[in-house]
């Protein structure tokens, strides 16, 4: 690491990520001398037999434990639903030191953050949605220029898309994308219904579609199309998923490309054109700075917010929040009760449900609608409120015939959605990240009507609603807002060019600058944004 | 306590079927690795259910109910989920093709369900 601390970048990149993957590629394919800094941790834990379907494993495999419960049984997750409960132990690296590395204290939010490579992009459901225009506008963003920037993003991870009734919220006007995924007996089932009912259904607002998808359904380059093995949760069979390290390997091979892992950056300084990013070694606990002519900024909101807080210096002070609320709903699709359904599946969300209120693709809500596949029956079984043993007898016959609905919420700024930085907490960084995220009055009726309205679709759809479970703020993992953007140059600003206010050449290439958070997915945008902040970067120079 | 007696005790209840030796060692090294916490009111009641065997299934029902992440529930989700890893227990587990009248048999089942809570939370009165 030392001859790293030595070099002067053109660019550093902090982060791993989605956002980061796509501003790295895009700076170091320009020619630009690139650093990317992460702490980096990676799943140390070797699983045996993943190489097969979730089928066979769970039919025939002898060391399912490992896979299923973890060698330290950490996917025993005991005690109420909460962000992070649904990671599976092949991901729960994801979520490694964090609460000693980024301290945060709320009563009311309770976000999903990471230190792993990869960031929470080793998790993404994959779902991919283009934000509307009016979207984009509302979110700070430039249409034109975003919108070419999904199609870069497109033709670099692969997506798969077959138009439908769906195509205004997912991928309108992008080319070259593959076919769709095929979807699992009771999607096909819950599709056929929505066909019969489709103009009943399409009057209330709502449609229907398989979503788009960051997996590939034919082969690209070295990478294989899925083989619908329903181990999704689990690992990343032929690299059929887009995730950040299918890119950040390629980068790798690039001589002017460097990662460094093991670090954690916390704050930054400018000296004439110079950004110096410092932080400190994770294993070491010794201090460390590099240096680069431009910063870029990719690790995620609120660590985004830490750093740019304590580089600034500025403690107790509010900085927005937006975050999509989220809940989930059990259903019962009770014609399939009893039924033999293919075992051939991905474990990704299988079919899409949107809500456009105006039905101008300007108020939208989504829900993802995902089979109960590749998980196992004692994670369901744990909140039914029966002796465990006739539970398990409940849940073994409904849980094949289970359809689980998640539904986002769009998001904008309020009173009671805040980060700030407090001083003092005894840990590395001598501080702790304060949250509050609370909605208003008008907010909370505003999502418990358009639920209302979601269930009775869902029932339309032959999916009978059973137990609404909400798993608190953050749970969405869909964040964003803490620097809005202006065309003002106050402090705590984005430029529309993603160019952090009062600073010269540090840019910020994740979610931050958004003013407002639509429910589609946020992370084919945010790879936009990221791939368009790092254009501005190097027109910059 | 040997946790051997619990697995068995637990391996019974859940499936009626004895543990198998990995069953026996899983169950053995989850308890290592994740410790139940328990103030003495629920050590007395845990203690109960295994000197009372036959009172596990009205605990677990009234617990169900009203304390869903009590102790003693803990014990028997660590021994659900080891179970669902074994083959040899996923009749127990793995969806079954059923005809349209099994939903009876599960309706039968779930009022048994009901039952047995209510005398749980009768029991629970007197331990």
């Amino acid at each position: 690491m030392v001859h790293l601390t030595e070099i002067l970048f053109d660019c550093i990149v902090v982060g791993s990520g989605p956002s980061g993957s796509m501003c790295a590629q895009t700076v170091t394919e320009a020619g630009c001398k690139t650093l990317m800094l992460d702490a980096g941790f990676t799943n140390d834990q070797s699983s045996p037999d993943t190489l097969s379907d979730f089928h066979s494993i769970r039919t025939n495999g002898t060391k399912q434990s490992a896979i299923f419960l973890g060698n330290n049984f950490e996917g025993l997750d005991w005690g109420p639903t909460q962000a992070g409960s649904q990671l599976t132990p092949a991901r729960k690296y994801l979520i490694h030191r964090i609460k000693e590395l980024l301290p945060l204290e709320s009563k009311s939010y309770f976000p999903l953050e990471s230190l792993a490579y990869e960031g929470l992009g080793a998790a993404w459901g994959l779902g991919c949605y283009k934000f509307s225009n009016t979207e984009l506008e509302k979110a700070g963003l430039k249409a034109s220029s975003i919108n070419k920037a999904y199609q870069v993003v497109a033709n670099r991870i692969g997506i798969s898309y077959t138009p439908d009734d769906i195509e205004p919220y997912t991928m309108p006007g992008i080319e070259h994308l593959q076919p769709s995924i095929s979807v699992d007996d009771n999607s096909r089932f819950i599709l056929q219904r929505y066909h019969k009912r489709q103009s009943e259904i399409r009057k209330r607002n709502f449609h229907l579609g398989i979503p788009a998808l960051a997996l590939l359904t034919a082969d690209k380059n070295n990478r294989k199309a899925t083989t619908y093995s329903d181990m999704d949760f689990y690992n990343n069979q032929g690299l059929s998923a887009w995730r950040p390290s299918v890119s950040i390997e390629e980068l790798k091979k690039k001589s002017n490309f460097a990662y460094q892992p093991d670090v954690l950056i916390t704050s930054f300084e400018e000296a004439g054109d110079i950004v110096s990013v410092s932080g400190f070694i994770i294993s070491t606990g010794e201090p460390v700075t590099f240096k680069a002519k431009k910063l870029l900024l990719a690790c995620n909101v609120t660590s985004t917010a830490r750093i740019v807080l304590r580089s600034f210096k500025k403690y107790d002070h509010n900085l927005p929040l937006l975050c999509n609320p989220y809940s989930y709903a059990t259903c019962l699709l009770w014609n399939r009760l009893g039924k033999y359904s293919s075992p051939e599946r991905t474990s990704t969300a299988q079919l899409s449900l949107f809500h456009d209120s105006n039905n101008n693709n300007a108020d939208v809500a989504m829900a993802s609608l995902y089979s109960y596949s590749s998980l196992l029956l004692y994670r369901v079984v744990k909140e039914v409120p029966l002796n465990f043993k006739d539970a398990l007898k409940l849940m073994q016959y409904l849980i094949p015939a289970i359809v689980i609905g998640g539904i986002h919420h769009p998001d904008e700024p309020g009173k009671f959605k805040y980060v700030c930085l407090k001083q003092g907490a005894a840990n590395f960084t001598n501080d702790i990240l304060h949250a509050r995220y609370e909605l208003e009055t008008s907010e909370k009726k505003a999502i418990e009507k358009r639920e209302r309205l979601f269930y009775q679709i869902f029932r339309k759809l032959g999916c009978m609603p059973l137990k609404k479970i909400q798993p608190g703020f953050g749970a969405s993992a869909h964040y964003a807002g803490t620097l809005p953007f202006s065309i003002k140059d106050e402090p705590f600003t984005l430029q529309p060019n993603g160019r952090l206010s009062s600073t010269k050449n540090v840019f910020v290439a994740d979610g931050s600058g958004f003013n407002y958070l639509p429910a589609k997915g946020i992370t084919f945008t945010l790879m936009a944004n990221a791939h368009n902040t790092a254009l501005n970067v190097l027109q910059h120079a | 306590m040997s946790t051997n007696k619990e697995a068995y005790i637990l391996s019974s209840y859940l499936t009626n079927r004895q543990p198998t030796p990995e069953v026996l060692m899983l169950y053995d090294q989850a308890l290592k690795k994740l410790p139940v916490d328990s103030n003495s009111k629920e050590i007395k009641l845990w203690e109960f259910c295994i000197k009372h065997t036959w009172a596990l299934k009205f605990v677990d029902a009234a617990l169900g109910f009203t304390d869903p992440y009590h102790p003693v529930r803990k014990r028997i989700f660590i021994m659900l989920a080891i179970l669902e890893t074994q083959p040899a227990y996923n009749d127990c587990f793995l969806p079954q093709k059923r005809s349209f009248l099994y939903i009876f048999y599960v309706l039968f089942y779930m009022v048994n369900a009901v039952v047995k809570t209510v005398i749980g939370k009768v029991l629970l009165w007197f331990i």
